[in-house]
């Protein structure tokens, strides 16, 4: 088993702090903390909006002249459109249109599955028809057929659901496979990967489903091309140049802008499940016993400092100086609760290593019982890719004591280094 | 596998993110600076409404902007689009509206 080491510097009249280290000042305020737990503040998701609409002075829809060409045809006949709306968005893989006809038999020529075919100013739109409908009124009959690009057929209900475990393969060639399953084309414009055998498990998904969660491992999101014979594999931000220039002097017509705060990351661990248990099923981890200290910050020469130390495996204290005895072995403190953010499948942490769960109470969404994954992490019962949950979490903490006594010709300023060490087990 | 993605100062640092199929360090930085990329500064949103285009960009695709009020020029990616096409007689002229939905990141602000 490897190693793992944390060491507790003892500063006299030096200041700084950082996680798993302790500075202990004789004669100046002391202050311990932790890694900030901002992640678990709400505001942090709280999406606030500073909505401003600005509109310039910018050119008049009149003053644009544009010679708009457009055609409409089902199964390769040609039919009349009142109007075509076609909408595309980054959230959705496929592109849709809504079609509102002027003739029945147009109308009639929609079923359920037929080709639909949509040319403006040159650009060939392709679609399948999902759903043509009808309204009526006196004296008046309405005919709308909506429709989706042919990808749409990676999902249910057109695709057969599939169930398999993956042999060793990598992202791309598993999602060209899935995709050609059901006649559609990839592109894919991002990395390839390595999967392992076995990582990858559908019972009974639909293939858009397992494309999806492949691609966002990567960070990337699905699209169509506007044919919608081809699914697109690309990331969320892909960077580069932009190639196209819009400019309210010319060709911005009307603009409105919204303002978001963000959420302000600026740093982030990735991990898969395995490696994260394995890694983290060791710790140590060292802080100031608050209790026994009398909830001291600031230390004299004299004072005798109490520390917990919370390890995995059996270890080892050393110090540069004076003594460090172990008065304390597995004792069992309970934490204050900790406030955690249930945010999809992520398992949040806590600020100590667990040693058991208690009392949990959920504000609003109730994801129900939490348990202990490793170490400070901990997940919910009902936690999901698309869950959101907030909850206070109280749990029980074992730790050992230790005391360390200064050596008595400390004067002035004086540096003491604590270090302990995993042994393994 | 396990990969800490930071950017300057690194002293915010988002829910750890764990995914069975993130499998590699050079899949893991992608999904990182992806996720930073996402989660991190403020944006602005813009609805443009724009004369009528002979290629759409696609959402995801950067686009140029020009603020000539404000004396600015920023790139954005497209969210999405819509586009309605009406008047389709033989009578009326055509009509096409498009609609471009921007963002962009605030990062220089």
């Amino acid at each position: 088993m490897s190693t793992v080491t944390n060491t507790i510097p003892i500063v006299y009249n030096i200041n700084g702090l950082i996680a798993r280290t302790v500075n202990v000042r004789y004669g100046i305020n002391l202050r311990v903390r932790q890694d900030n737990t901002i992640r678990y503040d709400i505001i942090e998701y709280d999406r606030v909006s500073q909505s401003v609409s600005l509109l310039y002075n910018i050119i008049d829809k009149a003053v644009v002249q544009h010679d708009s060409t457009s055609s409409v045809q089902v199964g390769g006949v040609a039919i009349a459109a009142e109007t075509v709306t076609i909408e595309a968005e980054e959230g959705s893989y496929c592109i849709s249109c809504e079609v509102v006809l002027l003739k029945k038999n147009d109308w009639l020529l929609c079923t359920v599955g037929s080709t639909l075919s949509i040319t403006i100013n040159g650009m060939e739109y392709g679609f399948v028809i999902d759903s043509p409908g009808r309204g009526r009124k006196f004296n008046k009959t309405g005919y709308t057929v909506r429709a989706r690009s042919k990808t749409s057929e990676l999902d249910f209900p057109t695709a057969e659901a599939v169930s398999f475990t993956n042999a060793s393969t990598t992202a791309n060639t598993l999602c060209a496979s899935l995709c050609s399953a059901c006649g559609i084309a990839l592109d894919w414009r991002i990395l390839d990967w390595s999967l392992l055998a076995g990582v990858v498990v559908a019972e009974g998904d639909a293939p858009l489903n397992i494309v999806r969660k492949i691609a966002a491992a990567a960070g990337a999101v699905l699209q169509s091309t506007i044919d919608g014979e081809t699914l697109i594999v690309q990331y969320k931000h892909q960077g580069g140049t932009a190639t196209r220039i819009f400019t309210d002097e010319l060709n911005i017509l009307r603009w409105v802008e919204t303002q978001y705060k963000g959420s302000g990351f600026n740093s982030v661990r990735i991990s898969d499940r395995s490696i994260v248990s394995e890694d983290d099923s060791a710790y140590i981890y060292i802080e100031l016993d608050d209790v026994r200290n009398g909830g001291q910050s600031s230390f004299n020469i004299t004072d005798t400092i109490y520390l917990r130390v919370y390890s995995s495996e059996p270890y080892t204290m050393q110090v540069t100086s004076g003594t460090i005895t172990r008065i304390a072995v597995d004792e069992v403190r309970l934490a204050n609760g900790d406030i955690i953010l249930f945010d999809g499948e992520v398992y949040p942490s806590v600020s100590k290593p667990i040693d058991t769960v208690g009392d949990v109470i959920w504000y609003g969404n109730d994801l129900g019982a939490v348990s202990k994954v490793v170490a400070s992490e901990v997940s919910a019962e009902l936690a999901g890719p698309e869950t959101l949950g907030i909850a206070k979490t109280a749990y029980n903490v074992k730790h050992d004591v230790w005391r360390l006594v200064p050596p008595p010709e400390v004067t002035g300023e004086y540096h003491i280094y604590v270090k302990s060490s995993q042994t393994g087990g | 596998m396990n990969v800490e993605i930071v950017r300057e100062p690194g002293d915010k640092r988002a829910p750890d993110i764990v995914d069975d199929l993130c499998t590699t360090d050079a899949c893991a930085i992608k999904r990182g600076q992806n996720y930073l990329d996402e989660n991190g500064s403020g944006v602005k949103e813009y609805d443009l409404d724009v004369a009528p285009l002979d290629a759409m960009p696609a959402p995801g695709d950067l686009v140029g902007i020009q603020d000539s009020s404000l004396g600015q020029a920023f790139e954005g990616k497209v969210l999405g689009y819509m586009m309605v096409v009406s008047a389709m007689t033989d009578t009326a002229p055509l009509v096409v509206e498009t609609t471009l939905q921007i963002e962009r990141r605030m990062a220089d602000e």
